[in-house]
């Protein structure tokens, strides 16, 4: 099915296309001039600085923030005032946030299967089915009615990509996913998302894990003040023989 | 001192030395002993207390009792149905607490519906919205309500129209279709509207929608110019409002409510089991079903349709009637005996072919009092609004924390889900929202329960005006106290019954 998927959106077209897109909180320019494509099935890991507007960058994507300037085309469709598009723009993107934001008055059950009954319409058998198949994906089957906060921060963190996974989206964004851990649970939340990549799903992901970055990403880009100031393979990125930016170079001292 | 002491001992780790013996030194019995001293001074107050006031009492041959109860109460009370002077100062008692709960009950449906409302303003995009909610919220709560209820009364009730020039509601004179010709023909428009949701060709749909409206205005048309059915009737007023108050049109249940309650309990049952049956349906196949609006419309359609088969009872076709001008009895044809009003009420709930008739306010032949019809007092009024827009402000900001409580972040999972506005709204916002609003919310109603009791600035009849008449004649003042307290506390005591169990109901375990 995964690989399926694959085949047929491993075209030549990119899934996301970011063109001169500018955005202001206020007087504040958060994101100045910033073009980016990304193609199907690859998986893109954004680092930077904190304020740098890695996060607000892949929150505009799915028009959880408003850009103001320029264009941004997701999976064919532009990102407008247009509700209609906002909303199948949302239903092909899954979302994982740095704070789980899991719904608490729900079982992990129920906040897994939410949106695939309300949005894509689904009988709740099918959406239970569903829902099983990922909580087996993620290793945490046991805790399917259980509320969330039952569980651990690291099982709240893959019920949460399981949510996300459920609405069988084209796209997966990570917003530092694994900030808010403990250090021994960041590896399992990692591992689920390795898990993820090597079935070809196109992922952008927001972290400060170099680590995953250097085994997974297919391509790193670093943010500073709001530009995209350097972007390359993780094998040159992480390489010593490779000259950067002086700001890039700066902060990878400062983290490596 | 005891700290000095301990602080001058050398820190050679010796013991400290016991002032008291151990016993007094254990926690436990110390506030075990700190108990029993404070249950012994509330025992000694209120004993003594209770002798001085017997004493008292005795001095002016008054010892509380409730005997008194039974005697001829004396006075009048507005606002109080059939009650008179003749009946007993229980009856008046009773009288007081009716109106206390008409207050009430009243208020709080309507304070709670304009709270959530300007609640939900106060979050509101829209600037203007949001700032004149927002005035109305600081001036509203930071006034006191006895003032509140003073402007109502003095300056809103009393700038109204004399009775005689009352504003009425519809005015006097429009002609009118009959209502049950309105009601069937949106009906039928709306039964066709749904029905035509699902098609998919917009052009069909609307086509059918169109053509709908178009025979539903044609038959109204035809009915009123070539039958004659539809003949526009004249509307007499339904409301009014004057510096006395407001009117209110009475529906009286004629003969015929019994039997159409049947269809309306029929339709009822239908609506829920279609409610049921949609659920079931969305959930094996997953199709949304507008199941609210065709539960709805069941439920319309029975009652309309048990309106309709009322029409059709068989009625004598001549009735006998007093004629007043003539002095006599005289026999006229159905239709002309409804037309002439020379009917009483009895015969017209007997020979009725509706359910329920409607009965506009009139005035007696003085033109002062109200005959027909349901009177609100200019004293309810005042106490009624003062409650309900004070206790809103209240309610508002409640409402506002409560949403604001949820956590942005599940906004934005419901958004990055795809969950569409209302389903958020619904099925994230409301759930989080309502666990923190329905304590404070329980508060309120309290406040407004007891702040009912302000009605006596306004003469208004409540349970403390009238005990206060009670006791000023009677003298029975513990007595008339000690029942008013229980009569606020059984209200009280209701509401948080009832406020616990919805919390209850709305604490969904999370852990």
């Amino acid at each position: 099915m995964e690989e399926l998927n694959q085949q047929v959106m491993a075209g030549d077209e990119p899934i996301i296309i970011c063109r001169e897109m500018n955005k202001w909180f206020g007087d504040f320019h958060v994101l100045r001039n910033i073009s980016l494509e990304v193609m199907p099935t690859e998986v893109l890991v954004i680092i930077g600085p904190s304020g740098s507007g890695k996060s607000t960058l892949i929150r505009c994507i799915n028009r959880l923030e408003e850009h103001q300037d320029g264009q941004i085309v997701v999976n064919g469709i532009e990102l407008s005032h247009d509700v209609q598009n906002i909303a199948e723009i949302r239903r092909e993107t899954g979302m994982v946030f740095q704070q789980f934001n899991l719904f608490p008055h729900l079982t992990v059950m129920d906040n897994i299967t939410l949106a695939p009954m309300k949005v894509r319409h689904w009988a709740r058998d099918k959406a239970e089915q569903r829902a099983m198949e990922l909580l087996e994906r993620v290793e945490i089957p046991e805790q399917a009615f259980k509320y969330p906060g039952q569980l651990s921060g690291g099982q709240q963190q893959r019920v949460a990509i399981a949510r996300a996974l459920a609405m069988e989206p084209k796209i997966m964004l990570f917003d530092e996913p694994t900030s808010a851990l403990d250090p021994e649970m960041i590896k399992e939340v990692l591992d689920v998302m390795k898990e993820l990549a090597r079935t070809g799903m196109t992922m952008l992901v927001v972290t400060h894990e170099m680590g995953f970055a250097r085994e997974v990403a297919d391509r790193v880009i670093f943010m500073d003040m709001g530009r995209i100031v350097e972007e390359g393979p993780p094998e040159n990125f992480f390489s010593p023989d490779i000259v950067h930016h002086p700001r890039t170079q700066e902060f990878l001292d400062q983290i490596l | 001192m005891l700290e000095s002491q301990r602080m001058e001992r050398p820190a050679d780790g010796s013991p400290v030395e016991n002032v008291l013996p151990a016993i007094f030194r254990d926690g436990r019995i110390l506030q075990g002993i700190a108990q029993i001293i404070f249950v012994a001074v509330v025992v000694l107050v209120l004993n003594n207390l209770q002798t001085r006031i017997n004493t008292a009492l005795e001095s002016t041959n008054q010892s509380p009792n409730f005997e008194f109860l039974q005697n001829r109460a004396g006075f009048d009370i507005a606002d109080s149905g059939s009650y008179s002077s003749n009946d007993r100062y229980i009856d008046a008692f009773r009288v007081g607490f009716i109106n206390t709960i008409r207050v009430v009950l009243f208020g709080l449906a309507a304070t709670t519906a304009l709270g959530i409302m300007v609640g939900i303003f106060l979050l509101s995009r829209n600037f203007l919205l949001r700032t004149i909610s927002r005035a109305y919220v600081e001036v509203l709560r930071n006034t006191p309500i006895l003032l509140q209820i003073f402007a109502w009364f003095f300056i809103v009730i009393f700038a109204l129209p004399q009775q005689q020039e009352s504003f009425a509601f519809p005015q006097e004179g429009i002609r009118s279709l009959p209502l049950m010709q309105y009601a069937l023909s949106l009906f039928v428009i709306l039964v066709v509207w749904q029905a035509t949701g699902s098609m998919r060709r917009p052009a069909w749909r609307n086509g059918l929608r169109q053509a709908t409206i178009a025979v539903v205005v044609l038959a109204n048309l035809l009915g009123i110019v070539i039958v004659g059915a539809g003949t526009p009737i004249e509307f007499r007023p339904g409301i009014y409002v004057s510096i006395k108050g407001v009117a209110i049109f009475e529906l009286i249940p004629s003969s015929l409510f019994a039997v159409w309650m049947v269809f309306v309990v029929i339709g009822a049952v239908v609506a829920l089991a279609l409610s049921r049956y949609f659920n079931f349906i969305t959930e094996t196949t997953g199709k949304p079903i507008p199941k609210t609006r065709y539960a709805l419309l069941a439920l319309a359609g029975f009652t309309l349709l048990g309106w309709v088969i009322m029409g059709m009872r068989p009625t004598p076709s001549i009735i006998t009637v007093f004629d007043d001008e003539k002095d006599e009895f005289v026999d006229l044809p159905y239709d002309d005996a409804f037309a002439s009003g020379m009917l009483t009420i009895e015969q017209e709930l007997e020979y009725t072919r509706q359910p329920l008739i409607y009965r506009p306010p009139t005035l007696d032949r003085r033109g002062r009092n109200i005959e027909t019809g349901i009177e609100i007092s200019p004293s309810y009024l005042a106490v009624f609004l003062g409650l309900v827009i004070y206790t809103s402000a209240f309610i508002a900001e409640i409402v506002r924390a409560g949403i604001q409580a949820v956590p942005k972040g599940q906004l934005e999972a419901s958004r990055a889900l795809g969950l569409s506005q209302g389903d958020m709204l619904r099925l994230i916002i409301l759930p989080q929202a309502l666990r923190v609003i329905i304590p404070p919310l329980g508060n309120q109603f309290l406040n407004l329960s007891k702040n009912s009791s302000l009605a006596i600035a306004v003469s208004y009849t409540d349970i403390y005006q009238v005990t206060n008449t009670i006791i000023n004649q009677s003298g029975q003042s513990v007595t008339g106290i000690l029942m008013v307290l229980l009569a606020y506390l059984f209200i009280s005591l209701v509401i948080s019954l009832g406020m616990n169990l919805v919390n209850q109901r709305f604490q969904i375990v999370t852990r």
